[in-house]
């Protein structure tokens, strides 16, 4: 995207005042997005971002900088007026030469999303809107979307790194909301990956549809769950959003670097239950949160976080590494040229066990299955969550019963780890927005069904 | 490409694939922003940025797209997308301005902020920090450590001849501290924005900060009861920005709001009055025109407790067969025109905070609220609001209190305003505009505490 002299020229220039470390970041990002209401598309957007990022370190302290300019004065410019804050830098300004970083792309796209004609898009739509109106009378809005990206992005630094990488990403989306005169309830699926349009054949947007209108009449009638502390079956796929908030953020360097994570200094630790492996891994090929490399140029790696219950590893960028002495995990992630990158999970779950899912819950005498979460909130310092559960039944005598709805799952993460008694055979990942100081990023949670054997549930119920 | 160049290239092109109606928008910002911790530079961040974003008819339907790329072939892109996106959409189209009678000066643009330094603002933050320590022997840390600058322009055109420019700057600081004695544990911040630099103090706003935060120490929760209740500026602002979409008419005539079809009739206590002005130099934050090219009003919304008007963009007016009131804007160069508060804030009374609280002689003065976001029915107007504050016995201020929860009504509290003070304070700007209030006294409500 920028010929060599301007980069050397602009590296250069970040350099001059004794930085020990510079980074050019640029992207060409083309973005598209439908969204329908009712079976109506009521906004289609489209639009180009566009710019450059500039870091400089001085040892760990780092400046940042970023412009859509792009011209070579600017960019020159823009590392001078950075570098200026730079005092007593130890660097030599010496800039290696390149070398170009080469891969094989392991995200192939069959059908670029920009090829398909809008219309066709919006029909998509209309049929899952269609398909969640017709599941019952008591639905009564349905939301459907779709978005696509395309992300160019070229990074270049001062020890030498020049690479390039192309990031394709499309999502679908379909909200049913059942009312009643008194209560609304909803069930979304969000199914997305790194895929262009061939996303369609993978997934049956008809039947998603279907399971979600069939969430939210469930929950219509269903009964106030149940308030205490009892055992909790979290089904596979999204329900690996606890883990992924409550433990994942406290294993990222941004917050073990602060020394504000109940999981600094525990490597090596028995951090959880024998039957927990915990891995975060962006190399799944078409993986959502997947990439050839992280945003500061790092090759993407499979990093096992915890393994038969011992902490094994965090997830380190190149600044946090710098603090603490260890080197990048492949974790450096941005929303885009406006954020300096930091230390962020990409495809994020918990491994595969033993047990079926039968098995785990006709060994369960009394307890919650929560079969759908939904959003929830965490306090980074301490990991106390705070989750919905948007499906749930009451297991007793090992079979599931009756719904419940209006449960929240409340506790901290490092209890849970340590709770999880049951690891089912069944892993599924599931596609969110995660959300961070290095802005909004696509990442896969996941896990299989597991068992906690206690937890606070919250309700309003008997 | 400089805007007139943009302007001829984006009609020829818009014109050609059959656009009836377009707009061009232009908007560029640069600023500097750092952090300081411990009295060195932790965080610090220059940026430049620009874009274009296009909005036009075509087939009877609106169709948007943005670049911050700004060449011929991103023109050729915005056109073609705009075009593409149109053609799906169900909605109706948008309505496009010819420019209003006139517009109003502005003076939002001060070249003392061009010239402070990135050795100034470092200078600022350091003092705002060491004033925030100082201030007493239970500060243990500053906690965020701002200070910033940005400048503004923005330029739009459309094809009913409309052709408009505005400049802007400001300058921000902000600090929020740590504060500790034996395990209790205090938080709290100030800010100041403005383009009057002159009138910022560092270390005023560092003592400031570190007061307001000291002054909460040893709060308790209280029983659960009736009481009389204050809410202080800050606070009040709070509960006024998070219920202000009960005034846009769109939401009023989608059934969001009680007040569709209330105008003219009275809906708060006679001595309340509420403004939206988008020229304001008290709040520091003035703009001449909306996202739509129409004149911004200093209008009442609410005049001795009648309401007077709703805030109108063109489609919600052109809905109710009124003129727009100026209050369509976008978010940014990726979002649809909505509607947007610009300065909105209860005018202020004719006594002080203090006689408020000397009349009042025993009740509860709330200076903070939270759980605006979960604990607000936006629609109906009921909040269940976390709130913090202090007692108020024999006319004065004593203990401070917290972990207590407030309930009420939003609607009730516009009616109940019995006594409005004249300490009007102003929100930082934020993409929903600007809000303020003065102390309000709001008569009896139910406080549930221990």
């Amino acid at each position: 995207m920028l010929n060599k002299s301007v980069v050397e020229n602009t590296i250069s220039a970040a350099l001059s005042t004794g930085g020990t470390f510079a980074e050019i970041f640029m992207e060409d990002t083309k973005r598209s997005s439908i969204s329908m209401v009712n079976g109506k598309v009521e906004k289609a957007f489209s639009g180009i971002d566009y710019g450059v990022g500039i870091r400089i370190f001085n040892g760990t302290n780092a400046v940042y900088a970023f412009t859509n300019d792009t011209s070579e004065k600017s960019l020159v410019e823009t590392a001078k007026n950075a570098a200026v804050v730079i005092k007593n830098g130890k660097g030599d300004g010496k800039v290696m030469d390149f070398t170009k970083k080469e891969f094989d792309n392991r995200n192939i796209i069959k059908i670029m999303p920009n090829t398909i004609d809008k219309k066709r898009k919006a029909e998509i739509l209309r049929t899952a809107s269609n398909a969640a109106f017709s599941y019952s009378d008591v639905i009564s809005q349905t939301r459907s979307g779709y978005a696509d990206v395309c992300q160019d992005i070229f990074i270049a630094n001062s020890e030498g790194l020049w690479t390039t990488d192309r990031r394709v990403r499309s999502r679908f989306t379909i909200e049913a909301v059942a009312s009643s005169e008194t209560e609304k309830q909803s069930g979304r699926f969000s199914p997305g990956g790194s895929l262009g349009f061939e996303l369609f054949d993978t997934i049956d947007v008809e039947e998603l549809a279907r399971e979600a209108a069939k969430t939210a009449v469930t929950m219509l009638n269903a009964k106030n769950c149940p308030s205490g502390k009892m055992p909790v079956v979290i089904d596979n796929g999204f329900g690996g959003v606890i883990f992924h908030e409550a433990c994942g953020h406290g294993l990222e360097a941004t917050a073990v670097a602060r020394n504000a994570s109940v999981f600094a200094g525990k490597l090596g630790q028995k951090i959880a239950s024998d039957v927990v492996t915990a891995i975060d891994d962006g190399t799944i090929p078409n993986g959502w949160g997947s990439a050839n490399i992280d945003d500061e140029g790092n090759f993407c790696q499979r990093n096992v976080l915890i393994e038969n219950g011992v902490l094994k590893s965090y997830l380190i960028d190149k600044l946090n590494g710098l603090r603490m002495g260890m080197s990048s995990t492949g974790s450096g992630r941005r929303e885009s040229y406006r954020f300096a990158p930091t230390s962020r999970m990409t495809n994020t779950f918990i491994a595969a066990g033993k047990s079926t899912p039968d098995e785990i819950i006709s060994n369960t005498e009394y307890g919650l299955y929560a079969k759908q979460m939904g959003g929830g909130s965490v306090d980074p310092a301490t990991g106390a969550f705070n989750f919905a559960v948007l499906e749930g039944y009451i297991i007793r005598n090992g079979k599931i019963c009756e719904p419940v709805r209006g449960a929240t799952l409340i506790g901290k993460g490092s209890d849970i780890l340590t709770k999880i008694d049951m690891v089912g055979n069944n892993v599924l990942r599931a596609q969110g927005m995660c959300g961070s100081i290095s802005g909004s990023i696509p990442a896969d949670v996941g896990q299989p069904m597991i068992r906690v054997s206690e937890i606070t549930v919250g309700g309003r119920g008997e | 490409m400089d805007f007139v160049t943009l302007r001829i290239k984006v009609k020829e092109e818009a014109e050609k694939r059959g656009f009836t109606d377009w707009e061009i928008t232009f908007s560029g910002s640069q600023g500097t922003d750092l952090m300081v911790r411990n009295g060195q530079v932790d965080h610090f961040e220059n940026s430049i940025q620009h874009g274009i974003a296009f909005r036009g008819n075509v087939n009877g339907k609106t169709g948007y797209s943005y670049s911050e790329k700004i060449d011929d072939d991103a023109i050729s892109y915005l056109i073609k997308e705009a075009f593409d996106n149109a053609q799906i959409i169900e909605e109706e189209a948008e309505i496009f301005f010819e420019g209003s009678e006139s517009y109003p000066e502005v003076n939002s643009y001060n070249d003392d902020i061009e010239c402070i330094t990135p050795e100034k603002l470092i200078e600022n933050a350091v003092d705002m920090e060491k004033s925030l320590l100082n201030s007493s022997e239970y500060m243990k840390a500053a906690d965020y450590c701002l200070c910033g600058k940005s400048s503004g322009e923005s330029f739009m055109a459309n094809s009913k001849g409309l052709n408009l420019q505005f400049k802007q700057n400001m300058a921000v600081g902000y600090i929020s501290g740590i504060a500790e004695n034996d395990g209790d544990i205090k938080t709290g911040g100030e800010y100041w924005y403005g383009c009057d630099i002159e009138k910022f103090s560092p270390k005023e706003l560092g003592e400031k900060a570190g007061k307001k935060i000291v002054s909460h120490m040893g709060a308790k929760s209280i029983p659960s009861a009736e009481m009389n209740v204050v809410f202080e500026n800050e606070a009040m602002s709070d509960i006024l920005a998070t219920f202000s979409g009960v005034f846009f008419a769109e939401n009023a005539q989608k059934g969001f709001s009680m007040l569709e079809g209330k105008k003219g009739t009275l809906i708060g206590s006679e001595i309340l009055n509420i403004k939206d002005d988008g020229i304001c130099e008290k709040s520091g934050y003035s703009i001449p025109f909306d996202s739509e090219g129409v004149a911004v009003q200093n209008k009442y919304v609410i005049e001795k407790g009648v309401l007077k008007t709703l805030l109108y963009n063109l489609k919600s007016a052109s809905k109710d067969n009124t003129v727009s009131t100026g209050n369509g804007f976008k978010a940014g160069l990726k979002s649809p025109v909505v509607t947007t508060c610009t300065n909105f804030y209860i005018e202020k009374g004719n006594c002080t905070r203090n006689d408020i609280i000397k009349s009042v002689c025993d009740g509860i003065i709330i200076t903070d609220v939270t759980g605006l976001h979960a604990g607000a029915n936006t629609i109906s107007g009921d909040f269940s609001l976390s709130a913090e504050g202090f007692l108020i016995e024999n006319g004065n201020i004593t203990s401070p209190v917290e972990q207590i929860t407030v309930a009420g009504n939003f609607y009730d509290i516009l009616k109940n305003i019995e006594k409005i003070a004249d300490d009007v304070k102003f929100s930082m700007p934020s993409g929903m505009g600007v809000f303020g209030s003065p102390t309000v006294f709001v008569g009896k409500m139910s406080v549930s505490g221990m």
